[in-house]
């Protein structure tokens, strides 16, 4: 039977990661680290080379809406951008 | 349509920003790009339980077998952190998504709030929401349903309608529109919704039956809110109401059509009879009911079971398992539906469809 209290529920006692996986949760930051520094990296050199062509983009990446093709190459950078996170800190495809 | 002021944005779909938009399609990149990791936990789930009837018949007992069977398992625990980090970050991220765009979003929320054919009657100030429902996150929504004033908007215009849809692809509102179709005549005048909750299933009733008037109830006011919104938007004269679907006060034989989707596993046992029960009561004779949820337990092996039954312990949901293993073909025709027939749609069975009639 379930709880007697409903809000039991709320914050449930989910057992995850343990001692074991914190070398493995290391390299997995450590990937995850590298992936946004190479994005930081990219949008700060973008920006620059535009400011130097006198153009403003800042307001403009706020307001955009990505069209049906750019969403899909978005979705296919994000996916694989997890799969690299993740995998390394499930161990899929490491050896 | 209601007519809008003058270069007023006229939509209510959300225009997210780029945090907000890159934060809620991260939500998505997030579960696909872990299902390699969810795949292998599956394989070895798989390997450590060749046969799942041996598994033990107290679900309880299963669940803690089942962890104990898997806790060796390096991607079924990450799996596990994949799963929460997704419970208790969606809602999140889609109510900051929202706070983003709220300064643009809040002239045309205030217009369809207050102009147009819709109505809703809030319950009244001395009137209780039922046990069941007082103080649980659904969904381990932060702060319930209700918490933050404008839920209904983040819940049916971010959550579902842009994470959910991307998950499934047009799935969750396909679905919704076949199941409006299914009750057996062509049309109906006056149809109650049980569990309206934003409108995405009153929608879908009220495009297939264009001239119908549609009744809805349900607990959240933040979610009737909403609702009243899109019908606004719509110019869709719908009456709802904040009240329990067991207990709504409207006067015997009041409607030829009662519906609900998916409202079912949010209620207990109890609770999901005295539906059935006011269901009946208040649809003329003749009358018809299709009532939808998830899928019964009695349709799955005791691994499915399992899978359903640790989905809802973490994902928000403790009534689910009374509600799944409720024989619901049996509950209606308890309560004095006749020509009752259930039926699992779709993959994995999902979701059960109950229809009956009362008789004349």
């Amino acid at each position: 039977m379930i709880d007697a209290d409903p809000k039991s529920y709320n914050h449930p006692e989910r057992h995850t990661l343990t001692e074991a996986d914190s070398g493995h949760l290391a390299a997995g930051l450590i990937a995850l680290t590298r992936e946004v520094w190479v994005l930081a990296d990219r949008m700060a050199v973008t920006e620059e080379v535009l400011a130097r062509r006198g153009i403003d983009i800042r307001a403009e990446i706020d307001a955009f809406q990505p069209d049906a093709e750019f969403q899909a190459r978005l979705n296919a950078m994000g996916q694989r951008l997890v799969a690299q996170v993740v995998n390394a800190v499930g161990g899929i495809g490491a050896d | 349509m209601t007519r809008q002021p003058e270069g007023m944005n006229t939509s209510l779909t959300p225009v997210l920003k780029q945090r907000g938009r890159a934060s809620v399609d991260f939500l998505v990149h997030f579960g696909r790009g872990s299902q390699a990791v969810r795949a292998q936990g599956d394989r070895e789930i798989a390997a450590a339980v060749p046969d799942p009837s041996s598994l033990p018949d107290d679900l309880d007992e299963r669940g803690r077998w089942m962890e104990d069977a898997m806790a060796a398992s390096r991607p079924w625990r990450v799996s596990q952190a994949v799963g929460e980090w997704h419970s208790t970050m969606h809602g999140l991220i889609a109510r900051e998504a929202f706070e983003e765009i709220l300064p643009d979003l809040q002239p045309v929320i205030t217009h369809f709030q207050t102009n147009g054919p819709a109505t809703l009657e809030p319950a009244a100030p001395d009137e209780a929401a039922p046990f069941y429902w007082q103080g649980v996150n659904f969904h381990r929504t932060a702060g319930g349903w209700d918490d933050h004033p404008l839920q209904g908007y983040i819940h049916g215009e971010i959550v579902h309608r842009r994470l959910v849809e991307a998950m499934f692809p047009g799935g969750i509102f396909l679905q919704r529109r076949a199941i409006a179709g299914m009750p057996p005549r062509d049309d109906y005048a006056r149809i109650l919704d049980m569990g309206a909750s934003t409108g995405h299933f009153t929608a879908a009733l009220q495009e297939t039956y264009p001239s119908a008037q549609i009744t809805g109830v349900d607990l959240s006011l933040r979610a009737l809110e909403h609702a009243q919104r899109v019908a606004n938007a719509h110019g869709w004269g719908w009456r709802l109401y904040q009240r329990p679907a067991e207990r709504t006060g409207f006067a015997e034989a009041s409607f030829d059509l009662v519906a609900s989707y998916i409202l079912l596993h949010e209620l207990p046992a109890e609770a999901i009879r005295a539906v059935f029960a006011e269901a009946f009561r208040v649809l003329e004779p003749g009358g018809d009911m299709i009532m939808s949820d998830v899928t019964r337990y009695a349709d799955m092996d005791k691994l499915g079971v399992w899978r359903a039954d640790s989905g809802a312990r973490y994902g928000g949901e403790p009534h689910w398992r009374e509600a799944a293993s409720l024989d619901l073909a049996e509950v209606a025709r308890q309560a004095g539906f006749v020509d009752v027939n259930a039926v699992g749609l779709g993959p994995r069975a999902y979701p059960h469809v109950v229809q009956g009639r009362r008789p004349l």
